[in-house]
């Protein structure tokens, strides 16, 4: 506020507290205009609990009920005690109660005084949104009263409008153009899901494997033990054999080299099937006998190097029918196929990562392409029914 | 500025000489930039490939597929397919105009290099050298059945040399020899149509690091880790009978003599005048030495990290290495200063900020009499040809035809 307003102010605040108290009646005066009180609508100001005629402080009666707190313009323009806060009025247009509200903070308060004010106020809505609306969407009453009523709940009514319904008026064969893409999305979807199952169970294979090949250690670690007789019971030098006896193979499977189509048809054989669900060696089909035996010849072929070739050719078919597709080096000297399960277990990881981002990727597609001919249904059967 | 407006001298120079850039995306290990010059291809050492646009510096594509570094690469002639070797096993070929892999090999162990067939139409074969393996020739133009055909590793002559392994596999120029270098020091000439080897022959003693072809074909550029650079001069005859003849001929050693120093990898420039090397260990330096006489020429400075991988794009002059900790790319390549009077003869260069003064008769209107006006007007009238292409850039390369990568790919769903 400026400053001659502000003087103003001051002026008629000072003519205003001058005034006498009393008429000659001794009957007490009220408002700035200094009358009676007659029995007219009056605030009290909670900065200097003085009364004030609402008509004097230009203010409508009917707002009688929604004052919250009132400052008169002096207590709030000239002394800054506070600004008059009113109450929230009822939605409905006409009424000039406060809305209710809830004893519990957490509850939201009410938009309206009383709940007949809110069916009230709805009621004004919808006829008025109806009337301006109904003859460009061409909707006849009773047809909106079926949508209303249709609606079971408060969140059904709410999604009313916010998703396309099906077309069934009639049956519509989807166009060429829309079938030709749609196959050439089913396919391309087809495609990426098999290369997704494959690589599951590329995965999966790999995760058996690594079970199988501490199996394997641990057999050939207790052969190694038994080998080299009772252990000694020297606390020391316990820890210090034991780790020397243990065997750790590289493990490295041929057969993970095989490429897709090799892939898919090894996943039908029965030996896949073995390998994917055991716990035993037994399970895989292996006996324990043999599989010393075939250990045995293996580490013989190693320590002759390859002297006495012919001796050993039956137990060297048995350890090659066993271990053939293995990498059986040392796992530290095995150089070539350093880390080679971690390699492996990435590029499945990157491979299936990729799969399934194309394959929604598709499938977004897809949809699309299904919402917009289901657009286009409704707009044609619309043209042809006006 | 317009290459060919600026010093002549300068644009002609034949080697780079001073660190203008680095370039930095993730950490390259390995670089090779197209025959045209165009595009580097960058291998990081997470797997991924990036192509960087040459004249913009910027990358237009990043390709993923490999999950551990990248060892190798080799552009296709046409420059618009990507060979790319990684320590995880796979060799694959990219597609840039499609922006995948379209073919790829899994082998049994990482991968040491990888090179196309030079020359040949189709980029589906290559030869590739493996860790603790035979080397390999691959035929991929048939997706479904890919050949591989194991190549000895053995030289021709048996000298008891056991347990060796090809290192390094390269092609010469016309792509009908492969060239293999061993961890004994032999270099195995394998013949590309029978898969024969054909002529060894003992080098040095320790591991052949890397051999390199000059793009003329003549030179060969042996690195081994003895810490010599070998140069031959190679010849290659037709007999009557079909057969060839063979010939290395020791041209040139490069070694330093003081520093000891060994090299990591090794490029040839155009026609094989000059040859730069990165160096190993503390100097973070390039070499170039001119291959006439052997001697050296130039050291390039600036990177304060070890170089390994070199490579030298002429058509441009600017040699790219890549840093060993960072993964940076350095560039070194030439500045030729800018000289706008090479647009019009009356044009005067100022060192400094003058006040112009205006010439008394500067902006008069002058009527020339008829002779002048006939005469200016058929200078008007010479016609200037701004439409033939010229033949040769300014440096003096033939232009080639080469693919150009679409820079906004979107890898086209399969």
């Amino acid at each position: 506020m400026d400053s001659k307003k502000l003087s103003q102010l001051q002026e008629k605040y000072n003519k205003f507290a001058k005034a006498p108290k009393y008429d000659l009646n001794s009957e007490e005066l009220f408002c700035v205009c200094r009358r009676i009180d007659d029995g007219e609508l009056m605030v009290a100001c909670d900065g200097c609990d003085e009364w004030f005629h609402f008509k004097c402080m230009k203010l409508n009666d009917k707002y009688k009920n929604l004052v919250n707190n009132y400052y008169c313009i002096f207590c709030d323009d000239l002394f800054n005690k506070g600004h008059t806060l009113w109450k929230k009025k009822c939605r409905l247009p006409q009424c000039y109660e406060p809305i209710q509200i809830n004893k519990d903070p957490a509850v939201l308060p009410s938009k309206y005084c009383s709940e007949d004010h809110g069916i009230e106020f709805m009621k004004q809505e919808v006829i008025r949104r109806f009337k301006n609306s109904h003859k460009e969407a061409g909707m006849k009453e009773s047809q909106l009263v079926t949508i209303i009523t249709g609606s079971e709940n408060l969140n059904q009514f709410k999604s009313l409008g916010s998703e396309l319904p099906q077309f069934d008026k009639q049956i519509c064969e989807l166009p060429d153009d829309v079938k030709i893409l749609l196959s050439e999305i089913q396919r391309k979807l087809e495609k990426q899901e098999s290369q997704e199952k494959l690589y599951r169970s590329k995965e999966q294979y790999l995760m058996k494997l690594r079970e199988q090949i501490k199996l394997f250690n641990d057999a050939f670690t207790a052969i190694e033990e038994k080998l080299a007789g009772p252990v000694q019971t020297t606390k020391s030098k316990k820890p210090k054999k034991s780790s020397k006896l243990k065997v750790d193979i590289c493990g490295f499977d041929q057969l993970l080299k095989l490429n897709d189509s090799e892939w898919i048809e090894f996943n039908e054989t029965e030996n896949f099937k073995r390998k994917i669900d055991f716990t035993t060696l037994e399970d895989l089909g292996i006996n324990q006998e043999e599989f010393e035996r075939a250990y045995m010849a293996l580490k013989h072929a190693d320590d002759d190097d390859n002297e006495n070739d012919d001796e050993d050719d039956q137990m060297v078919d048995v350890q090659k029918d066993i271990f053939k597709d293995f990498c059986m080096k040392d796992k530290k000297k095995c150089v070539k196929h350093l880390t080679w399960f971690s390699i492996i277990q990435d590029n499945v990881r990157l491979k299936l990562n990729e799969a399934e981002i194309k394959i929604a990727e598709m499938k977004e597609k897809k949809e699309k392409l299904m919402k917009d001919v289901n657009i286009r249904n409704w707009e044609n059967w619309e043209n042809g029914y006006s | 500025m317009n290459l060919s407006l600026l010093d002549p001298f300068a644009v002609a120079k034949e080697y780079p000489e001073v660190l203008t850039q680095t370039l930095s995306y993730g950490h390259s290990t390995c670089i090779k930039s197209t025959r045209s010059g165009d595009y580097l291809a960058s291998g990081l050492i997470d797997g991924t490939i990036i192509i960087i646009d040459n004249d913009t510096n910027s990358t237009i594509s990043i390709l993923h597929d490999h999950t551990r570094s990248i060892t190798s690469l080799c552009w296709s002639y046409c420059g618009r397919y990507l060979l790319s070797g990684s320590r995880d096993w796979k060799v694959n070929l990219w597609d840039l105009q499609k922006g995948h892999v379209i073919r790829s090999v899994t082998f049994e162990g990482p991968v040491w290099n990888c090179t196309l067939v030079p020359g040949s139409e189709s980029p589906f074969q290559f030869v590739a050298a493996l860790l603790e393996d035979d080397p390999v020739f691959v035929d991929m133009s048939c997706a479904n059945s890919i050949k591989i055909t194991k190549l000895e590793t053995d030289p021709f002559v048996d000298d008891g040399d056991r347990k060796h392994w090809t290192l390094t596999c390269a092609y010469e120029k016309t792509g009908r020899f492969i060239f293999n270098g061993t961890s004994k020091g032999w270099l195995n000439i394998i013949d590309g149509k029978s898969f024969e080897t054909v002529k060894s022959i003992k080098i040095c003693n320790s591991n052949i690091k890397g051999i390199e072809f000059s793009s003329i074909g003549e030179n060969v550029a042996i690195n081994s880790s003895d810490r010599i650079i070998r140069q031959y001069k190679l010849t290659i005859a037709e007999r009557e009978n079909g057969t060839y003849k063979l010939n290395l001929e020791l041209e040139n050693r490069y070694q330093d003599a003081v520093n000891r120093l060994q090299w990591n990898s090794v490029k040839f420039n155009h026609n094989s005048e000059y040859l730069c090397a990165s160096t190993l260990g503390a100097t973070h330096d390039v070499y170039i030495w001119e291959t006439g006489m052997g001697s050296l020429i130039k050291i390039l400075e600036g990177s304060n990290e070890e170089l390994i991988e070199v490579d030298w794009n002429f058509r441009r002059c600017c040699i790219t290495a890549t840093g060993m900790d960072s993964g940076m790319l350095y560039n070194w390549s030439i500045v030729i200063p800018q000289k706008w009077s090479a647009l019009a003869p009356d044009f005067e260069e100022i060192e400094e900020n003058i006040d112009y003064e205006e010439k008394e008769d500067e902006f008069d209107f002058v009527d020339y009499d008829d002779d002048l006006n006939k005469i200016i007007e058929e200078e008007e009238r010479d016609i200037v040809d701004v439409i033939t292409k010229e033949k040769t850039d300014a440096r003096g390369f033939p232009f080639v035809e080469s693919f150009v990568i679409n820079v906004s790919l979107q890898p086209e769903l399969e």
